[in-house]
């Protein structure tokens, strides 16, 4: 079989890379243009680090002028264009780099039990096509016109009016700071797509011996079917971009309507239909939060069960859960749309298919719940990230169930309830389950414990400032302060606008929170405890090398004998089997 | 941190060399998610072009006639690729014809542009025109990725594995046929 051939090739692999002992690998090869997942792995997380300075600077700028209006020096323009990058920064280059390509990287090949990715090098050209995109994303607010100004969604014709040719220019944002998005966000397609495809094939060719599908840990399942998804949503959005940027810079109108008035110029464009872009953003958006929030959940099963050494509950009906979710995710993007004006009938079936889902999510939160009963639970600062990921997957999946409700969504559309909404579920279920991956996996990262003192001071900052800020935002949408708004004047509105103040304080609290994290993570790297191979005693491959661990992983690849949570049931909870122990 | 991450980084000179079967698989796997994608992205250009039809503006030209002549080169183009993946003395002859068969497809639809060109239909003209410039150039995008794979097997032909070259060119012919036939019928 190929991969019995994989135990022994990369043996003898090992062997041949034994000339180069003591012949260390240049620094830039090592650090800069290094190949090997790990490095890369931490890449991601560095430059995650970096673009969240930039994009939670921004959320607390606009929060102040919602708060105190006035007060954050800045144009009604240049707040849709900050409330644009940030969006924009958090989901793309903060989260989706942390999580999915960070966390991803590092985990994957160490929990299959692969030396590295299928393609090390493609893995490489991944994190270095990011470096651009994100450098051309942040050189965009600097650009005639400023950054891009037509929200995260890039919605035309607000997004397609450029200012270029006959074309008339929407708004400062939708001129080159609309264009340098794209062709950011191009560049991020590309290197997501990489990534997915080199984490499909490393999980279905590169597992180790024994590592049957159903005896993959859960965190890898997940970067599976997210991979999966991805892959079949993203070619959506790059149709949607390339017609946009055709219409932006050549003059056609796949998007732009007729009749088209900009500024008291008239635009030359027929006949395009704006509603096509959001039905194709969305099947890719949709899909994108499952794309997210799924490996966060795989980790929280992953770090649950070491913390409280019981294997998670129903690992079986976690896994169809997956596959449940992930097929109804991509068939339920229109509940984005209810106000759009789309067939009763049709916001019927999205309404419907998007409850349905609520049945797979509620097996995946259940199962979560049930891993605690009975535990004996140590509460690290992973664990209580984990903890409160589980709490935030109930409390943004209970918002959920307003929105998948056509008749509920048209009052809630466009409102800061939504805004709650998808920050809990895309923002904070997808940092805590991130926060536990770092936490967790830190010490085989870098041969050294976080200090927990400072781990719970980061935890509470956040979780008490999130939670706050993004539950009292659904009061605030239910009062009918709509998003998007440099300054609201309706009276209706004016008690949920009295929550702003301590909405911007909470948002204060829990980005402050950060500090003490960006602290510890680097503080730790070199003064932190020392960290044995196996500090937690969890029983997944990756803790089964040494720390650090050495390029290729491990010196034989380990043949796995058994499942991934080999944690004794019953009453004493420390007994622990390795998933390559033998029998 | 350098210290740290030190270990990762040593005896690094090459990447992690994977047994051939092993990496047969990855090419598979690497090969049948980029075809799904690309069956994704000209399904989302189809559906956006069903949609777009509905318009009152939608006035479809008449495309030129070398289209089904390119239709008929690209078929051609599966044909020899086919016999190439079967392998044999002339495996190697078969290849270097699907090329060429590949770069005259490329060349045709060049042709194709301007004869429409010549007839005043541009790529602003109608939203059919647009659709007819933009589906033949992301066509034309993946019948280069093709091209270049199809060269490097060239290089090393002989070791019979072709199958996956195949697989993508086949997907290559069938998105053409897909997208006269939309342009044409629909």
């Amino acid at each position: 079989m190929a991969i019995a051939q994989a135990v022994e090739t990369g043996k003898a692999g090992h062997q041949a890379h034994g000339r180069d002992h003591g012949h260390p690998a240049g620094f830039i090869r090592k650090y800069i243009f290094s190949t090997d997942h790990k490095v890369i792995g931490v890449q991601y997380l560095l430059m995650a680090m970096l673009m969240s300075v930039v994009g939670l600077g921004l959320s607390l700028w606009f929060r102040v002028q919602l708060a105190w209006p006035g007060k954050a020096a800045m144009t009604p323009e240049q707040y849709v264009a900050i409330v644009t990058m940030h969006g924009t920064i958090m989901i793309f280059f903060v989260v989706s780099l942390a999580l999915s390509s960070g966390l991803g990287n590092f985990s994957i090949p160490l929990q299959v039990g692969a030396r590295d990715m299928a393609y090390p090098f493609l893995n490489m050209l991944s994190f270095w096509i990011i470096v651009p995109a994100s450098a051309i994303m942040i050189l965009s607010f600097f650009v005639e016109g400023g950054a891009a100004a037509g929200g995260w969604t890039a919605y035309p014709p607000l997004s397609a009016l450029s200012g270029f040719g006959k074309v008339p220019r929407g708004s400062p944002g939708s001129g080159m700071g609309q264009t340098l998005w794209l062709l950011a966000m191009a560049l991020f397609i590309v290197s997501f797509t990489m990534g997915g495809l080199n984490y499909v094939a490393t999980i279905l060719n590169l597992r180790a011996r024994g590592m049957s599908l159903m005896r993959m840990p859960l965190t890898v399942w997940t970067y599976f079917v997210a991979a999966l998804l991805g892959l079949l949503s993203f070619p959506a959005l790059t149709a949607a971009a390339i017609m946009l940027l055709l219409d932006r810079h050549l003059g056609t109108s796949f998007f732009l309507p007729s009749g088209l008035v900009v500024s008291g110029q008239q635009a030359a464009n027929v006949g395009g239909t704006p509603l096509l872009f959001q039905h194709l953003f969305w099947f890719l958006g949709h899909p994108e939060v499952y794309v997210l929030v799924l490996p966060a959940i795989g980790i929280a099963f992953d770090v649950i069960a070491a913390f409280s050494r019981r294997p998670p509950h129903g690992y079986k009906t976690s896994v169809w859960a997956l596959l449940i979710i992930a097929f109804l995710g991509m068939i339920v993007w229109g509940h984005h749309m209810f106000t759009s004006g789309m067939n009763p009938f049709l916001g019927k079936y999205f309404s419907i298919a998007t409850l349905l889902i609520t049945a797979p999510f509620a097996v995946l939160g259940v199962n979560l719940l049930a891993s605690l009963w009975r535990a004996r639970i140590r509460f690290t600062t992973s664990m209580l990230f984990a903890l409160g990921l589980i709490s935030a997957v109930g409390t943004g999946g209970i918002g959920g169930l307003f929105l998948a409700t056509a008749t509920a969504d048209l009052h809630f559309h466009d409102t800061y309830f939504v805004v709650g909404h998808f920050h809990l579920m895309i923002g904070v279920v997808t940092m805590t389950g991130t926060f536990a991956g770092i936490y967790y996996w830190f010490p085989k990262m870098f041969g050294r414990h976080m200090n927990e003192t400072l781990g719970k001071l980061h935890f509470w900052g956040t979780f008490i400032g999130a939670f706050a800020l993004f539950v009292i935002q659904h009061f605030q949408g239910f009062g009918g302060m709509t998003r998007r708004y440099f300054e609201y004047s309706a009276d209706y509105v004016q008690p949920a606008l009295a929550l702003n103040p301590a909405v911007t304080w909470f948002a204060f609290l829990a980005v402050g929170a950060q500090i003490p994290f960006f602290f510890n993570f680097f503080w730790s790297m070199f003064k932190g405890k020392k960290a044995e191979a196996n500090p937690w005693e969890a029983t997944t491959l990756e803790w089964t090398t040494a720390t650090p661990v050495p390029h290729g992983n491990w010196e034989r690849l380990p043949v796995v004998s058994g499942k991934p949570y080999g944690y004794a049931e019953g009453a004493n909870g420390d007994a622990h089997r390795m998933q390559n122990a033998e029998a | 941190m350098l210290m740290r991450i030190e270990a990762w980084g040593r005896e690094e000179r090459e990447p992690v060399e994977l047994p051939e079967s092993v990496r047969a698989e990855t090419w598979q796997t690497l090969t049948y998610l980029m075809i799904a994608g690309g069956i994704m992205l000209f399904t989302t250009f189809s559906a956006s072009y069903l949609v777009r039809r509905q318009s009152a503006d939608w006035a479809p030209a008449r495309l030129p006639d070398l289209v089904w002549v390119n239709l008929a080169v690209v078929g051609a183009a599966s044909v020899t690729m086919e016999l190439a993946r079967r392998g044999g003395a002339s495996a190697r002859r078969w290849l270097g014809s699907t090329i060429a068969l590949g770069v005259l497809f490329v060349a045709g639809q060049a042709i194709a542009w301007r004869q429409l060109a010549a007839q005043g239909v541009f790529l602003t003209s109608s939203p059919h025109a647009s659709f007819f410039y933009m589906l033949t150039a992301v066509h034309a995008a993946h019948v280069a990725a093709g091209l270049a794979v199809l060269l490097a097997a060239l290089r090393r032909a002989g070791n019979g594995q072709l199958g996956l070259c195949a697989a993508w060119w086949h997907f290559v012919g069938a998105a053409w046929a897909w997208v006269v036939m939309l342009l044409t019928f629909f």
